[in-house]
């Protein structure tokens, strides 16, 4: 069964490329443009791995790492964030917050697909 | 993303042009509303920061590398704005306004395939880059076109490591003879240093307590001096009047792991520890997100330290617990929140290490 993955990014480029590759590569995508559809989209739902953009609006994307966390059945479940290079504040706030890993963007779809099957595999 | 031979993904160009007239548009209502004075400023500039932010993501994924460097000062000089290095002044409206246009600007230049003057913008650049040291030249004041060079991170010298330090002043430092002032010198000493401030705990000003340090900074340090330089400077403050977090940037203790992506602790073992968890009922045990790793930790151990295995009785236990803990604490904050620091002391001071204590957990 293919593993699923939750794309979260308030850009739709962004979205389509991060699902193009990963479907591309056989896995399940489900998208949200925010942390409140995200977490809407959770419910219920079985996902293989969690990847988030951090600037969002409605809800950013440590805010949604820390309400993921706080739900027992999403406890293990491996959650990438988005970032900048420059951004290594965003980095600690991921961490303190729970994330698993990070991903800098711009990045290719060999490096995106490099993670996760890391943390998805 | 950038483009790659296997995956072709010049056809989301179409899709990044439609998105990039819409945040353009939207942006520049937003600045409208600024300039207007807006009910809620720091709504409208995080909302500009982020229409700006995608612009430029989308913008490094085709390698526009002109557009990307423009959106970096222009994003950059709004994060300025947003943490109050730089105030949001008409002049400062009039600025963001024109850097919005010159966005567009090498956003068509990139959806047409053209190629813009190499000084295209520059000028409205060097404004952007006097908001982010906080130095906005006034209206009539030539620009500084050379203040842009510093904006993009240096790269590291070979020799040298990049350092993430924050210090969190306990709020009596103060009283301890220490001043923060002293040490953020020393530290930039040391090498060539950013600071981030963070004053989401300064009080209004009616109940600000001089004596009391109410801010904490990031700072990222590139040197060429090792840890024990850096924890030297805050030797006498580490531990009881501050708490400082020393990273080294990319080190063990993110466990990077390739170029552009990592991770923050090692992963568990086994494939079934990221699978979906089985029912709650019976004792069923799922995988507990590994901790943080804190400074010092790195490269302490494996797998086997890094990660346990919980069982989700204990976990919704603990993050009930938590929950009354932070009840409790909202509370006690609101009973006490007409007793000054004057009159008590030692009461405010404990209610606020709570707070702080509270929040970290």
């Amino acid at each position: 069964m293919a593993k699923c993955i939750l794309a979260v990014d308030d850009s739709k480029t962004m979205r389509d490329m991060v699902s193009f590759t990963l479907r591309g590569a056989g896995y399940t995508v489900i998208e949200a443009d925010n942390g409140v559809t995200a977490l809407k989209a959770l419910v219920g739902q079985k996902v293989d791995a969690i990847i988030t953009d951090v600037n969002m609006p409605e809800m950013d994307g440590i805010t949604l790492v820390r309400k993921i966390r706080a739900q027992a059945q999403f406890a293990g479940t491996p959650i990438l964030i988005l970032t900048t290079e420059s951004d290594q504040s965003k980095k600690d706030e991921g961490r303190g917050a729970g994330a698993t890993g990070w991903i800098v963007k711009p990045f290719s779809p060999e490096k995106l697909l490099q993670i996760v099957a890391k943390v998805c595999p | 993303m950038a483009e790659d031979q296997s995956y072709d993904l010049s056809r989301f160009k179409a899709t990044y042009f439609e998105e990039c007239a819409e945040l353009l548009a939207s942006a520049e209502e937003t600045i409208a509303r600024l300039q207007e004075g807006a009910d809620s400023p720091e709504d409208d500039l995080n909302a500009l920061f982020r229409c700006v932010h995608s612009i430029k993501g989308g913008g490094g994924a085709f390698a526009f590398e002109d557009l990307v460097h423009f959106a970096h000062v222009f994003e950059t000089s709004m994060d300025a704005l947003r943490s109050g290095r730089a105030q949001l002044t008409p002049h400062v409206g009039d600025i963001l306004v024109r850097g919005n246009d010159v966005l567009g600007d090498f956003v068509r230049a990139a959806q047409e395939g053209a190629t813009l003057p190499a000084d295209h913008g520059a000028e409205v650049k060097a404004l952007l880059a006097g908001i982010i040291s906080g130095e906005a030249p006034p209206a009539h004041a030539a620009p500084a076109p050379t203040a842009v060079a510093a904006i993009p991170p240096a790269a590291a010298e070979p020799g040298t490591a990049t350092w993430s330090i924050r210090l969190t002043p306990a709020p009596g430092l103060l009283r301890t003879g220490n001043d923060p002032l002293l040490m953020i010198r020393e530290l930039a000493s040391l090498g060539e240093m950013k600071v981030a401030v963070d004053h989401s705990r300064l009080p209004a000003l009616a109940e600000m307590d001089a004596q009391t340090a109410y801010l904490s900074w990031t700072f990222t340090l590139v040197t060429d001096r090792g840890r024990g330089a850096i924890e030297e400077v805050f030797e006498f403050v580490a531990g009881d009047s501050a708490d400082v977090v020393i990273d080294q940037i990319g080190a063990a203790v993110d466990t990077a792991e390739g170029d552009g992506w990592g991770l923050f602790a090692p992963l568990p073992p086994a494939p079934e520890t990221v699978a979906a968890p089985p029912p709650a009922a019976g004792g069923a045990t799922a995988p507990a997100h590994a901790a943080p790793a804190k400074a010092g930790d790195a490269g302490a151990g494996g797998i086997h330290t890094s990660s346990i295995r919980v069982d989700l009785d204990r976990v919704d236990r603990l993050v009930n617990m938590v929950g009354e803990l932070v009840i409790t604490q909202a509370m006690l904050g609101q009973q006490a929140s007409g007793f000054s620091i004057e009159s008590h002391p030692e009461l405010v001071q404990g209610l606020q290490e709570l707070s702080h204590h509270t929040r970290e957990l």
